[in-house]
């Protein structure tokens, strides 16, 4: 007999799904969007960590480990022949890797090129044509990824262009690569020369860059690669493979956490779409249900008729957000591929991502339709007869407002904790209370907003009611009628503006300070540089550069990767005296005057804010770094605001130490000021014609800022994408709750209609319903973002060890507010037009 | 009672439904009825009755036939024009008190006259005229939850009165009320028809209420089958006699 029950109950809500097309679509939708975004985060982490670990065994190959030298400019030959020697190595193999601008005619790329020994090479890598052949040891030939050749339009055969110390050098294309091993060194942007061709073209003649190495079998890599560090000295980095995939992880974890949080709230807003879906499956069959429970059904088995739906809609939408999470998760993952600088392609869909997206995608289903079931469970069986006059318990309201008020407290709180120096030993936990902070504030502001709907709504309604008269005050009226659903729609409004605020006061925030840092410490009229980063030029180029009409001065720098422990960090060399005509650094830690002399006398240095904050550094501190000399200690004069370093650490010490350290005397690239009355650009153009053949990339200040804010926008670009779902989902939140609102009201409309009120005048009253709920959810949204932007900036500062000052985003805080207007309305425009055409006569007779 | 109709249906249809599976709700009605006259229609369950009513009032389409208000024909108009006619001629009560659960009474007696845009000159007059007619003046303020079914059902009246429609159509208005305030309903229909020389068409399945009328139109099947003029000692009887010819 209970089964029997069960299978009725279930076959009656498998048929009101099926009849009710429309809703059964658009709450599926929601479960969708909210499955897909989690999905979508998870199988983008996971693909992006993944394609660095590729990119990272591409490199190595099968080497167990590698050797890397003190200098960008190599060491001498003799090593790899030290390396062979040394007990339990196996193979050992040499190799150059420099990054160059490869050129096919008129297109052009940036590539690694990678100098190899066509003898050996092959122990350790695994090459992969796909036409043509392999390398021979001395020809100026090169092998070349098939995609990559696909993409610039160039063949087998053809000859291309490598830059090598500022000239170009012509190679032909002898072979092309698969997609796998080799061919994916670089995410498939690496060019393979012979090594005795990269040694001459990037003039290291006698030189490599690093050995990569195997042990013999039953041989402790550990143990070899202590007889190897030993052999070679300290100044020789020597290191496994996975140390790296460890820094990885580690250098990835800001953005991570940025999508899973943005993730998260996206779920957010998919579960008030599904609870909003269900509110309406109650109201919509309230009849039916009464009707039901008049035949003798039991509340709980009207609870269960609700919540069956809401299984099978979770399961379908589960299912279907599954397909769109991967297809999501293509878009997310070439936004990625621009902020990390890597391609990220190939797509690696993690177990317990996809099972936690099915799971939270069924379970917020469940938790969203639970309240609207309940609700079911009490119609009355004489539903159809009784006026609707809901009356919302008093103290399930106390309870929402007293948790309400709880979380946007800790929220708000959150957001004015200091910084991870502020909080001691704790300041581990300072990413989780901002994210914390965050989540607690928009859950607190969606439980306050049916509370604020009706103060904030008059806000609207006033000049609506003034401007439309009695449609606009019907439409007012209207509002505050279920400020429960009014407040749900205006939250998904909240909720996605206060994701805009967020990204848009991060990207605000740091786009400001990159600015000033751009302004005070570069201060720079011309920069001058090579195209490829390991580019270099003399001394003498410098005084050619000075002797370029309208040039008034000029300072050097020359970035130099260096070891600091196991860690890669850049140290930019530059000179203390030309320098400081050019700018005053942001310092934030130091005795200025005093800290300029250390820096000119030698073995002290200045470091990054971030280097600081993630290191706990204070000035006077020692580092060590691994020089040709073998490990060197140098003082921490000044700690200054830097965002040149790859993820902030940078270390600024001077020429002078440079040449003594690693042996170099070359520049990488030149700031120049231009004399009084000349414009900057001027000189660029001359800069650029002049030396035309030697691939520069010289830019005047504005197209540095350019470049510069281009490059912040790329590192959040992966959020917007975010916000754009969002926006989706909080536009099908309002059409949905307007759907709504026009049947529970149908025979009002309908009398409206009868008494004389025109299809426009009815569409207007609905339109401008949802332009109140849009500038509820837009005010909310903007107070609320205030507040999540602040705590975004200050978690993004724990993480990255940045020391952004928040910088509200007014004029984006402007637009937001109108897009939010707008959009509500547009969301509106079905929904409005259903209800002004609504058929008179079958409204009246709808109960 | 003047000798030109009023309102005049001839040979009106209405078919539902498309392709498939077709109803027809009226088949070829003619009525005219003149002004200042209070017609009941009845009929069994399905007979027309509400079809009817809507038609005539302009809140539905006809499928054939065609409608005259005085000299305008209903048939064939925008749904705009359609509007600005019956927001002019026609005012409507409901069985469902039908009041817009926002409002106020008095705001809801408004409705119709601020929807048209401009108060007539002397609206507040014809307000508390109106209030004083139903007998709510102490309840103006009152939202309809706060009402009972028969007060709701009066300001349902007024509002319907407000305009001074030519018209009013009516369809079951005492259907949900208990008899004394059916009977009031009733009273007060008949009382502003005489006053305002108004011209009421009302649906209703019960001959009591039809009694208030000067005529009974009989539908059956969606045709008119038979008219009675009223007046005499025994109405009720003979309506419950037409009804029972109909096999109500």
């Amino acid at each position: 007999m209970e089964v029997m029950t069960t299978l009725r109950l279930s076959s009656l809500a498998l048929r009101n799904l099926g009849t009710r097309k429309a809703r059964t679509i658009l709450t599926t939708l929601g479960v969708v969007l909210g499955v897909a975004v989690i999905l979508a985060v998870a199988i983008t982490n996971r693909s992006t960590i993944d394609a660095f670990r590729a990119m990272i065994d591409s490199i190595t190959g099968k080497a167990d480990f590698w050797v890397n030298g003190p200098s960008t400019a190599g060491f001498s030959e003799a090593k790899l022949a030290e390396v062979r020697r040394t007990p339990g190595v196996a193979v050992a193999i040499p190799g150059i890797a420099r990054d160059s601008t490869l050129y096919a005619g008129k297109r052009r790329e940036s590539v690694q090129v990678a100098g190899i020994d066509p003898r050996v090479d092959r122990k350790l890598r695994y090459f992969k044509l796909a036409s043509g052949r392999f390398l021979k040891s001395d020809e100026p030939a090169a092998l070349v990824p098939a995609d990559l050749a696909g993409k610039k339009k160039f063949k087998l055969g053809d000859k291309v262009k490598l830059t090598g110390a500022g000239v170009k050098h012509e190679f032909k294309v002898i072979g092309l690569l698969r997609d796998e091993g080799a061919g994916r060194f670089m995410g498939g942007n690496a060019v393979f020369i012979p090594l005795k061709q990269a040694q001459s073209i990037f003039k290291l003649k006698g030189r490599l860059t690093y050995i990569d190495a195997k042990v013999k079998t039953g041989v402790s890599v550990k143990a070899a690669v202590g007889r190897v560090s030993r052999r070679l000295g300290e100044s020789f980095i020597v290191e496994q493979p996975e140390k790296r995939a460890e820094a990885v992880s580690q250098m990835l974890k800001g953005l991570q956490v940025g999508l899973s949080f943005f993730g998260t709230i996206a779920m957010f807003v998919g579960g008030f779409l599904v609870y909003n879906t269900f509110t309406m499956v109650v109201v919509e069959q309230t009849q039916e249900m009464g009707m039901v429970r008049a035949l003798g059904a039991t509340r709980g088995q009207v609870v269960a008729l609700v919540l069956i739906q809401a299984v099978v809609l979770g399961i379908i939408g589960s299912v279907l957000g599954v397909g769109a999470g991967v297809a999501l998760a293509k878009v997310l993952m070439s936004y990625v591929s621009k902020t990390v600088e890597l391609p990220v392609e190939s797509i690696s869909v993690p177990v317990l991502g996809l099972a936690g997206a099915v799971g939270v995608g069924l379970l917020v289903t469940l938790l969203a339709a639970l309240q609207p079931a309940l609700a079911a469970g009490r119609v009355s069986p004489l539903a159809a007869i009784r006026i609707r006059a809901k009356k919302s318990s008093k103290a399930l309201a106390v309870l929402r407002v007293t948790v309400g008020c709880l979380g946007v407290t800790a929220g708000v709180a959150a957001s004015f904790l200091p910084g991870p120096e502020g909080l001691g030993r704790y300041a581990y936990l300072s990413v989780s209370i901002h994210e914390g902070g965050t989540f607690l504030l928009l859950l607190g502001a969606a439980l306050l907003s049916p509370s604020l709907a009706k103060p904030l709504g008059y806000i609207f309604a006033a000049p609506i009611r003034l401007l439309f008269g009695q449609t606009g005050k019907l439409a007012a009226a209207n509002l505050t009628r279920n400020p429960g659903r009014t407040a749900a729609t205006a939250s998904a409004v909240m909720i996605t503006l206060a994701m805009l605020m967020s990204v848009a006061g991060m990207t605000t925030s740091f786009k400001r300070s990159v600015d000033r840092w751009v302004d005070k410490s570069l201060g720079a009229d011309v920069f001058v540089s090579g195209r490829s980063s390991d580019a270099t030029y003399s001394k003498r180029f410098a005084d050619k550069l000075r002797r370029v009409k309208g040039v008034k001065d000029l300072t050097m720098i020359r970035f130099v990767p260096v070891r600091e422990g196991a860690r890669e960090v850049l140290f930019r060399a530059i000179e203390p005296t030309s320098y400081r005509r050019f700018a005053t650094l942001q310092f934030a830690k130091g005795d200025k005057r005093r800290a300029w002399l250390d820096l000119a006398r030698g073995d002290h240095v200045f470091i990054s804010t971030v280097m600081a904050n993630k290191r706990g550094l204070k000035v006077g501190d020692k580092i060590t770094l691994t020089t040709v000399k073998g490990r060197r200690n140098f003082t921490i004069s000044a700690i200054a605001v830097d965002f040149g370093g790859e993820m902030g650490d940078m270390i600024v010490g001077s020429r002078k130490d440079m040449k003594k350290y690693f042996h170099l005397d070359d520049a990488g690239g030149f700031r120049l000021k231009v004399a009084a009355g000349v414009r900057p650009r001027t000189v660029a153009d001359r800069i650029k014609k002049k030396y035309k053949s030697m691939d520069l990339d010289v830019q005047d200040i504005q197209e540095f800022k350019t470049m510069v804010d281009g490059r912040v926008t790329n590192s959040f670009a992966v959020f917007n994408v975010l916000i754009v779902l969002a926006a989706v989902v909080a536009m099908i939140s309002v059409f949905n709750s307007l759907m709504m609102n026009i049947l529970e009201r149908r025979r009002e409309l309908g009398i409206l209609r009868a008494v004389g009120a025109t299809r426009g005048q009815i569409g207007l009253m609905n339109l401008l319903e949802a332009f109140i709920t849009g500038g509820i959810g837009g005010i909310l949204g903007l107070a609320v973002g205030a507040v999540s932007a602040r705590d975004t900036v200050n978690g993004m500062n724990t993480l990255t060890g940045y020391d952004i000052s928040f910088i509200f985003p007014g004029k984006i805080a402007a637009i937001a507010l109108l897009i939010a207007l707008v959009f509500s309305v547009l969301a509106a425009a079905y929904p409005a037009r259903r209800a002004a055409t609504l058929e008179i006569g079958r409204a009246l007779q709808y109960e | 009672m003047g000798l030109t109709p009023i309102l005049k249906a001839v040979a009106l249809s209405k078919t539902y439904g498309d392709g498939g599976v077709e109803v027809a709700a009226l088949k070829e009605a003619n009525i005219e009825v003149f002004e200042g006259e209070f017609i009941a229609i009845m009929g069994p369950s399905g007979s027309g009755k509400s079809t009817l009513l809507h038609l005539l009032g302009g809140l539905d389409y006809a499928t054939g036939g065609r409608i005259f208000i005085r000299d305008i024909e209903l048939t064939g108009l925008s749904d705009k024009r359609l509007t600005l006619v019956r927001r002019a001629n026609v005012g409507f009560v409901f069985q469902f008190y039908n009041l817009l659960p926002t409002l106020t009474a008095e705001e809801n007696v408004l409705v119709p006259m601020a929807i048209g845009g401009k108060p007539a000159p002397g609206w507040q007059d014809k307000l508390d005229g109106l209030f004083k007619l139903i007998e709510l003046e102490g309840r103006r303020h009152h939202r309809p939850d706060q009402l009972s079914g028969g007060e709701q059902q009066r300001v349902a009246v007024a509002r319907a009165l407000i305009t001074e429609p030519a018209i009013i159509l009516a369809d079951e208005p005492t259907g949900n009320l208990d008899r004394r305030h059916g009977r009031e309903i009733l009273e007060l229909l008949k009382r502003s028809a005489a006053e305002m020389h108004q011209t009421i068409i009302m649906v209703t399945h019960d001959p009591g209420a039809a009694a208030y009328a000067d005529r009974v139109i009989f539908l059956s099947d969606g045709a008119v089958v038979k008219e009675l003029k009223l007046g005499g000692d025994d109405d009720i009887e003979a309506i419950i006699t037409g009804l029972k010819e109909l096999g109500d």
